[in-house]
């Protein structure tokens, strides 16, 4: 059904009413100025400091067919490079040294961790997670109250 | 370099109206602000097509419409849970809002007070049912349009503009008895 109660239409009726004889709000004093001041800082910034979308179009194009011809030359000079080089196996096992302890620590914490979980009871984990999820919210409770006091501070 | 005299007078023909549609899109007067001067960079960005444009004023609404829409929806998922719980908190308080003077007889209908009272009655619904009345009334977009824009049913639509005029109507019936329903 989409027809509406005649109580509803009045009302719509109503608040169109009211809401349209309202006069535009004054823009602050200060809304002006600072559109002007940013367009006169705009104005001073060379074209290489602002964001390359606002750089001129010829120089969007040569920066862009620049950055291909040296992405392009570089990988032009290294790819035959890399198939000549060869590492030793000594080397390849010091470089790997650091992250296979890493590995080691982060499996025997992965074990202990499902160990952990398979002896413990649903109920106490999910105690555990509902204290988890109220500090999570607790914390996103209080920095939306510190944000609302700054922002009416503004 | 563009002459910037033409656009000082383009910011200043438009600018009651930029900040009207932001600050009751957005409910807060200081982003409403913000969100005016980048739309006015952003006519700035395309002031060839606009400068002598009959459309620019229309360009210029759309874009602070968007903008404005953009920023509710970035702020949206973040702080949905506790904004109405605040502006609830903030129900005792009352603010004190400018209006220009009126410039046709049809705008006397409305006292000053009751145009006071009006704006901050829609300042203080919930968001989503003053986003959609302004969207509805001010911008004069439908149902349909407004669902589309804000990614919600039209259920919530319809149910978000009633309960938004049933809450102003609460809040101004003295003034509602004076303009005659």
């Amino acid at each position: 059904m989409n027809e509406r109660h005649p109580n509803e239409e009045r009302l719509a009726d109503w608040a169109d009413r009211t809401l349209k004889q309202l006069p535009a709000r004054p823009a602050p004093a200060t809304l002006a100025p600072r559109v002007l001041a940013r367009l006169a800082r705009q104005q001073v910034v060379p074209w290489h400091r602002k964001p390359w979308m606002n750089w001129p179009r010829h120089f969007q194009l040569l920066s862009v067919l620049l950055f291909a011809g040296i992405v392009g030359s570089v990988a032009g000079l290294l790819l035959p490079s890399l198939d000549a080089m060869s590492l030793s196996a000594a080397t390849t096992q010091e470089w790997v040294k650091p992250v296979s302890t890493t590995m080691g620590v982060l499996s025997a914490l992965g074990n202990a961790a499902s160990l952990l979980l398979r002896n413990t009871h649903s109920w106490v984990l999910a105690i555990v997670l509902g204290v988890l999820a109220s500090l999570y919210f607790s914390c996103l409770g209080l920095g939306a109250a510190c944000w609302r006091i700054v922002a009416n501070t503004r | 370099m563009t002459d910037p005299a033409p656009f000082e007078s383009f910011v200043l023909a438009y600018q009651d109206m930029v900040f009207s549609t932001a600050s009751r899109l957005l409910g807060n007067d200081a982003e409403a602000e913000d969100v005016a001067q980048e739309a006015f960079l952003r006519a700035w960005n395309h002031w060839e097509n606009l400068a002598g444009s009959p459309t620019a004023g229309g360009w210029l609404k759309t874009v602070t419409r968007n903008l404005c829409l953009n920023h509710l929806e970035r702020y949206r998922a973040r702080w949905k849970m506790f904004s109405d719980l605040a502006r609830e908190d903030d129900e005792g308080e009352a603010r004190e809002l400018d209006f220009a003077a009126p410039d046709t007889l049809d705008q006397n209908l409305l006292t000053r007070d009751q145009r006071v009272l009006i704006e901050t009655a829609l300042q203080k619904l919930p968001k989503d049912q003053r986003v959609a009345l302004v969207l509805y009334h001010f911008e004069d977009m439908d149902y349909a349009d407004i669902a589309k824009h804000l990614r919600v049913s039209l259920g919530k639509v319809k149910t978000d503009i009633f309960r938004a005029r049933e809450a102003l109507q609460k809040k101004l019936q003295p003034a509602r008895e004076s303009v005659g329903v």
